[in-house]
């Protein structure tokens, strides 16, 4: 494995010993690139249950560049939201990385204040960095909108208060101008009359407005990255225009990279420049948005395209996926995990170990059967 | 369709929770009137066979109004006319063992949180036939769990599990026979495919499409998902902060809404089309916490909005045919 550009203090990654698995046919294009903000090796997971072994994620490989929005979608359970927090090392004590590494490449001006000598280089890798540098890094360029904004807020702190210490820990602003930029930053998601909120406790506060709040603790110390995780999920969808487009002006104003994961592929389509699909605990394809709807090379994007209610659909135009995913406890999980969902699996598919296929320079899909253009039309058809 | 008297007529229909409770002496007068106003005059009907659509932004009362539909809430004020016979008579706690409960059934927003995790499948199926059915004994009980188990689709070898060890869409499917039990006239479903995948949705879907030409019932359906709602119903009523602001037909709704309101919803459904556009509602709703009554609720966000608006709630007023609007200006999106 060449990696030219890391200079990692942090002893060199070693060839994952799985030859198997997605990271065999590897291309060059995923080793990092010097551009990238965020890149992730044959990242690998799993929780050791009392019931055995979760493997939630298996071999992840991607990166993101700055200023790009990248979406993760997939079914609930195919490991994205332990994808996210696994990178924000916010992982429960549970789970456990057999291999693969987080590497975060800190552009130049951010880099953490106290270096030690581990890290006078840009790139480190963040599984092996300490939870003090940790700490440094996360709510300062590396930061995430959580879930449920009304559970991740302290229930009895002022929600002014709030931001208030997250500039406290991770700028170097004067104490008087800490409540100004506090309300600055509540105008700037737009709340109305940031004045009267900043004195406000969560619970007095709409699911837009909190999510709002949410928001901007998130991006109070203007981060590199953003992950926000399903940063719309039970608002109605006037609420979540107004979010997404907010995310996105600041995004585009902050030059700020953002990891939009959703279960919304059409959500995901209006604002991703790019799109990861993900099953499984596996990363199935990754290509820029167009590309993705217009030509699916995966079996299972394809049908997670068909089975959305659209506009021009009825209900007979909507495929369902059958079956579930499979139990990532088994022991004997086949090397591609939609095996038992997919029309076009073949005995090479149980034998032999996934690879990612590179179909054009920017579209990746772990599958041994793409789909061709003939093929889409041939099973929409069906 | 219109000779035919409406299943459920809801009219002027008026739920006020009063924000003090309790010992309340020591509240100023002004204090102790103060009520949030959660639905606020609405006059409804429903169709036999017809099913229903309820849209609106959350907090508008959607729920709320469902509740006092199914009689689960005591109604500040208004009549609920359900087959021919006033059911808002009955008191809350009474109507859980009259024989109208087995008509008026509910499927619930989260499936996981609506079953009870000691219940075996076919326990939460056959309750309520062990309440308001005809027939109890323990044979008839399991031949009708595994009739309704064949209905909607889940495995009879499922019956004896719980909850935890089913997957979403058969708790989904559980909720469903239990609600379908007792063979109920109007079937109301809050979100019932919200907590799904979209590739279980799908399935989900039709099955109460399927359902509903097989047992010829009536639904009142709620979603987020607007495009949910445009596969299953006839008829869309908008909600907007305890008030109907635009009924009709699906396709007027969704081609051509009238209400400001509407039209910011339609625009809102994210959608693969290349530039989304969307019609921005700026700012934050009106409080609904005792609202001037001359008022239209959504002043302040709306694009339209002008003087008039400030001095004049606006009523539902018909435009066309089944078409009915609750605004000063109503036009069609440009």
């Amino acid at each position: 494995m060449s990696n030219p550009q890391s200079i990692t203090q942090t002893p060199q990654p070693k060839v994952n010993p799985l030859s198997g698995g997605v990271a065999a046919g590897r291309g060059r294009s995923l080793a990092s690139s010097p551009s990238s903000l965020l890149s992730l090796r044959n990242l690998s997971l799993e929780f050791r249950t009392r019931t055995g072994t979760v493997r939630a994620l298996e071999n992840i490989s991607l990166q993101i560049n700055p200023g790009e929005t990248v979406g993760i979608v997939g079914e609930s359970g195919s490991g994205k939201s332990v994808l996210a927090l696994a990178i924000m090392g916010l992982l429960d004590p549970a789970a456990h990385i057999p291999s693969g590494e987080i590497l975060w490449h800190s552009p130049a001006n951010q880099q953490p204040k106290q270096q030690t000598a581990q890290q006078q280089s840009a790139t480190y890798d963040l599984l092996k960095a300490s939870e003090k540098n940790l700490r440094q890094l996360r709510g300062k360029s590396l930061s995430m909108i959580f879930q449920t904004p009304r559970t991740a807020l302290n229930p009895i702190r002022k929600v002014g208060k709030q931001i208030v210490a997250v500039l406290r820990c991770h700028t170097s602003l004067p104490k008087r101008q800490l409540k100004p930029r506090a309300l600055e930053l509540l105008a700037s998601v737009k709340i109305p009359d940031p004045q009267q909120r900043y004195n406000a406790y969560p619970y007095e506060l709409s699911g837009g407005l909190c999510q709002r709040i949410m928001i901007a603790l998130a991006i109070a110390c203007s981060p590199n990255l953003l992950i926000a995780d399903e940063p719309t999920t039970g608002l109605d969808v006037t609420t979540q225009a107004t979010v997404m487009t907010l995310l996105k002006e600041l995004a585009t104003k902050q030059q700020m990279a953002t990891v939009l994961i959703t279960h919304d592929l059409a959500l995901a389509s209006e604002y991703c420049d790019r799109i990861l699909v993900m099953h499984a605990g596996h990363l199935i394809e990754s290509a820029p948005t167009r590309t993705l709807f217009n030509a699916p090379a995966h079996p299972y994007t394809h049908k997670l395209i068909a089975a959305i209610p659209e506009p021009h659909k009825g209900l007979h135009d909507l495929v369902p996926i059958l079956g579930n995913l499979p139990d990532l406890r088994r022991q004997d999980l086949p090397p591609c995990r939609f095996i038992s969902r997919c029309d076009l699996a073949t005995d090479k598919c149980n034998n032999t170990p996934l690879q990612r296929q590179q179909i054009t320079a920017d579209h990746q899909v772990a599958c041994w059967h793409p789909l061709g253009k003939d093929q889409r039309g041939m099973m929409n058809d069906e | 369709m219109m000779s035919e008297p409406p299943l459920l007529q809801v009219t002027e229909l008026k739920k006020h929770f009063p924000l003090s409770t309790g010992p309340t002496r020591w509240l100023s007068p002004k204090q102790k009137a103060q009520a949030m106003h959660a639905v606020d005059g609405v006059t409804l009907s429903i169709n036999p066979g017809e099913s229903v659509g309820l849209v609106g932004e959350s907090g508008c009362g959607k729920s709320t109004l469902i509740r006092l539909i199914a009689r689960l809430l005591e109604p500040t004020s208004g009549k609920i006319r359900f087959n021919h016979k006033s059911i808002d008579q009955i008191p809350v706690s009474m109507f859980s063992r009259s024989p109208y409960r087995a008509e008026l059934q509910m499927v619930f927003q989260d499936h996981t949180d609506s079953l009870n995790p000691r219940c075996t499948a076919f326990d939460t199926i056959t309750e309520p036939i062990k309440r308001l059915g005809p027939n109890h004994s323990r044979s008839s009980l399991q031949a009708r769990a595994a009739e309704l188990a064949q209905l909607v689709g889940l495995p009879t070898e499922l019956l004896s599990r719980f909850p935890h060890q089913l997957s979403g869409g058969q708790k989904a499917r559980v909720g469903i026979a239990r609600a379908i039990a007792l063979n109920p006239k109007l079937l109301i479903l809050d979100e019932p495919t919200s907590a799904l995948d979209v590739s279980v949705q799908a399935v989900i879907l039709r099955l109460l499409v399927d359902l509903k030409q097989q047992l010829n019932m009536s639904y009142l359906f709620i979603s987020h998902d607007l495009n949910v709602i445009r596969l299953l119903c006839d008829r869309i009523l908008v909600m907007y902060l305890g008030k109907l602001v635009e009924t009709g037909p699906a396709s007027t709704i969704f081609n051509h809404p009238h209400h400001p309101y509407t039209q910011a919803l339609i625009s809102a459904i994210p959608s693969f089309a290349a530039t989304p556009h969307h019609i921005p509602l700026t700012g934050e709703p009106r409080s609904p916490i005792n609202p001037n009554p001359n008022i239209c609720r959504l002043y302040g966000r709306c694009p339209k909005g002008d003087d008039h608006c400030q001095q004049v709630q606006p009523e539902l007023q018909t435009i066309k045919e089944d078409h009915q609007v609750a605004c000063h200006y109503p036009t069609e999106p440009a």
